[in-house]
C-alpha cells in the first residue's frame, strides 16, 4: 500500500468501520513504516475520539417533555377539525365551479362581442342597410359597385363602411401593421417624471407617442452616442387625467 | 399501548394516520430524540431544535401519507424532514454562513489520543466544546454528513437517503468534512500542513 491508497482508507480505519481484513492489515503495516501516515492515522483517531465524546455528551438530550403534550393536543384537535372542515370545503368547491363556469361563459361572450367590428355594429344599426348588404359581398365585382354608386349620390355615406368591408384584408392591415410594429418595438419601463411616485402610475391616463432629442436620454441615465446627439428618439409619455405628464418610456 | 412497542415504525405511522393517538405517542417516544439532537447539532440552538422537532411531527400528522416505505425507513424520513426544516430556519436566521474562526484561533488543540484518557472533566468539557464549535463552523453540506455519520451514527446508505444523494457523495463529503475539522482543530501553525497533507502523502511511496 502506498500513501495515496492509505489516505483513502485512513478515515475508515480511524472510525473502525467495516473494511476488508487484508486492506486493514496492509494499511496498518504501511502506517508502521511511514511516519507521515502514522501521524495522519493518529490525527484521524483523535478526531474520531473527539466526535464520539461530543456524540456521547449529547446522547441523553431529547426534546422537552411538554412538546409531546402539545403534539398530542394538536393531534386531538386535528381529529376534531377535519370532519368539520370537510363540509364547507364541498360547498366551496361547488361555488368555485359555478364561478369558473360563469367566468368562461362571460369571456366567450366578450370574445364574440369583440370579434364584431365597430363597422359591423354600425352597419347593423344604420337604416340604409340594404345597399351595404349588396355591396358587402366578398365576391362583389367592382363595376357593379360603380354602377350602384353612380345610380344615387345619396348613398355616399354607406360607401365608407362598404369600402372597408369590401376588402377585409385592407381593413385589417393597418391594425396588423400596428400590432407588428408594437411587438417589434423595444421599450424601457415607465419612469416617473419629476416628483411623481411610481404608485401614481397606477392612476391611469393616456399614452402619447412623442419624439425627443437623443440628448434627453442622458437625463434618465441612458448612454448616448455623441455622434448621434442631435437625432430624435421615440418615447411614450403617460399623461394623467389631470393633463400632467406622469411618466416616460423610451421606445426603439 | 404496551403492545404498540412491538410494532414497527411503519405500522405505527399507519395507525397514527388512521387516528390512533397512542401510535403517535409511541412513534414520538421512539424518534423524537434523534430528530431533536440532529436539529441541535446542526443549528447549535435549543430553540431551533425544539421548533424543528415540533414541525417534523406536525408534518407527520398532516402529510405522513407521503412516506414511502420503498424509499427508506421512517427514521430516515423524519431526519430528512428535519433537515429541510433546519436548513430553512438557518437560512431565515442567516446562520448559514460559517461561524467566524475567532473562537477557533484561541489556541485550543484537540488533545492527542494518549492525553484523552487522563484528562480531567474540565478538559473533557473543553474538548467537547471545541469539537462542537468546529462542527458548527462547517459549511452546512459538510456539517450534515458529520452530524449524521459521526454523531448520529447513521450508515452511509441511510445518510444518502436522508440527504437525497449518492452514497459516494456522502463518503466524499465526510472525507472532506473530516479534513476541514482537523484543520480547524489543529494549531494555527500546522494548519497549512494539514491542507497539503494529501500532496505530501502522494510523494511518499513507502
Amino acid at each position: 500500500m502506498n500513501c495515496q491508497r492509505f489516505e483513502s482508507v485512513v478515515a475508515e480505519l480511524a472510525r473502525a468501520q467495516m473494511m476488508e481484513a487484508d486492506v486493514r492489515a496492509e494499511a496498518l503495516a504501511h502506517s508502521d513504516e511511514c511516519e507521515h501516515c502514522l501521524a495522519r492515522l493518529r490525527d484521524e483517531e483523535t478526531l474520531t475520539r473527539g466526535l464520539r465524546l461530543l456524540a456521547a455528551d449529547m446522547e441523553s438530550m431529547s426534546a422537552p417533555a411538554e412538546l409531546e403534550g402539545k403534539l398530542l393536543e394538536a393531534f386531538r384537535s386535528r381529529s376534531v377539525v377535519v370532519p368539520i372542515a370537510a363540509v364547507p370545503s364541498r360547498s366551496r368547491y361547488w361555488l368555485v365551479a359555478i364561478a369558473a363556469m360563469l367566468l368562461i361563459a362571460m369571456s366567450a361572450v366578450a370574445m364574440w362581442w369583440r370579434s364584431e367590428t365597430p363597422q359591423q355594429r354600425l352597419a347593423e344599426k344604420a337604416p340604409a342597410s340594404k345597399p351595404v348588404e349588396t355591396l358587402s359581398g366578398p365576391t362583389q365585382a367592382a363595376p357593379k359597385d360603380v354602377e350602384f354608386r353612380a345610380g344615387g349620390d345619396n348613398i355616399v355615406k354607406p360607401q365608407a363602411p362598404k369600402r372597408v368591408r369590401q376588402n377585409p384584408v385592407a381593413r385589417r392591415t393597418p391594425e396588423t401593421q400596428m400590432a407588428n410594429h408594437v411587438t417589434n418595438e423595444i421599450a424601457t419601463d415607465f419612469m416617473p417624471l419629476g416628483d411623481m411616485s411610481p404608485a401614481s402610475l397606477q392612476d391611469g391616463g393616456q399614452i402619447v407617442r412623442v419624439k425627443l432629442r437623443r440628448s434627453a436620454l442622458i437625463r434618465f441615465g441612458f448612454p448616448v452616442n455623441m455622434d448621434r446627439y442631435n437625432e430624435n428618439v421615440k418615447a411614450d409619455v403617460l399623461v394623467g387625467v389631470d393633463g400632467l405628464a406622469r411618466a416616460i418610456r423610451f421606445v426603439q | 399501548m404496551t403492545h404498540k412497542k412491538d410494532l414497527s415504525d411503519d405500522q405505527l405511522l399507519r395507525l397514527m394516520l388512521a387516528g390512533d393517538e397512542d401510535a403517535l405517542a409511541q412513534l414520538y417516544c421512539r424518534r423524537q430524540a434523534s430528530v431533536y439532537r440532529f436539529a441541535l447539532q446542526m443549528s447549535g440552538s435549543t430553540s431551533i431544535a425544539e421548533d424543528v422537532t415540533q414541525e417534523v411531527f406536525l408534518f407527520l400528522m398532516r402529510e405522513g401519507n407521503v412516506f414511502d416505505p420503498a424509499r427508506g425507513s421512517v427514521g430516515a424520513f423524519l431526519l430528512g424532514v428535519a433537515r429541510n426544516h433546519v436548513l430553512r430556519r438557518l437560512r431565515v436566521e442567516h446562520l448559514l454562513s460559517p461561524l467566524t474562526d475567532d473562537h477557533d484561533d484561541d489556541g485550543t488543540v484537540l488533545p492527542s489520543g494518549a492525553e484523552l484518557g487522563v484528562l480531567d472533566d474540565l478538559t473533557r468539557a473543553e474538548t467537547i466544546e471545541t469539537v462542537r464549535r468546529a462542527v458548527l463552523s462547517l459549511p452546512p453540506k459538510y456539517r450534515e454528513v458529520v452530524v449524521l455519520c459521526e454523531l448520529q451514527d447513521v450508515s452511509y446508505v441511510e445518510a444518502a437517503e436522508i440527504l437525497g444523494c449518492a452514497i459516494g457523495t456522502v463518503r466524499s463529503r465526510l472525507h472532506r468534512a473530516r479534513a476541514l475539522l482537523l484543520a480547524k482543530l489543529r494549531p494555527a501553525e500546522n494548519a497549512a500542513d494539514a491542507n497539503s497533507a494529501s500532496v505530501k502523502s502522494a510523494r511518499c511511496f513507502a
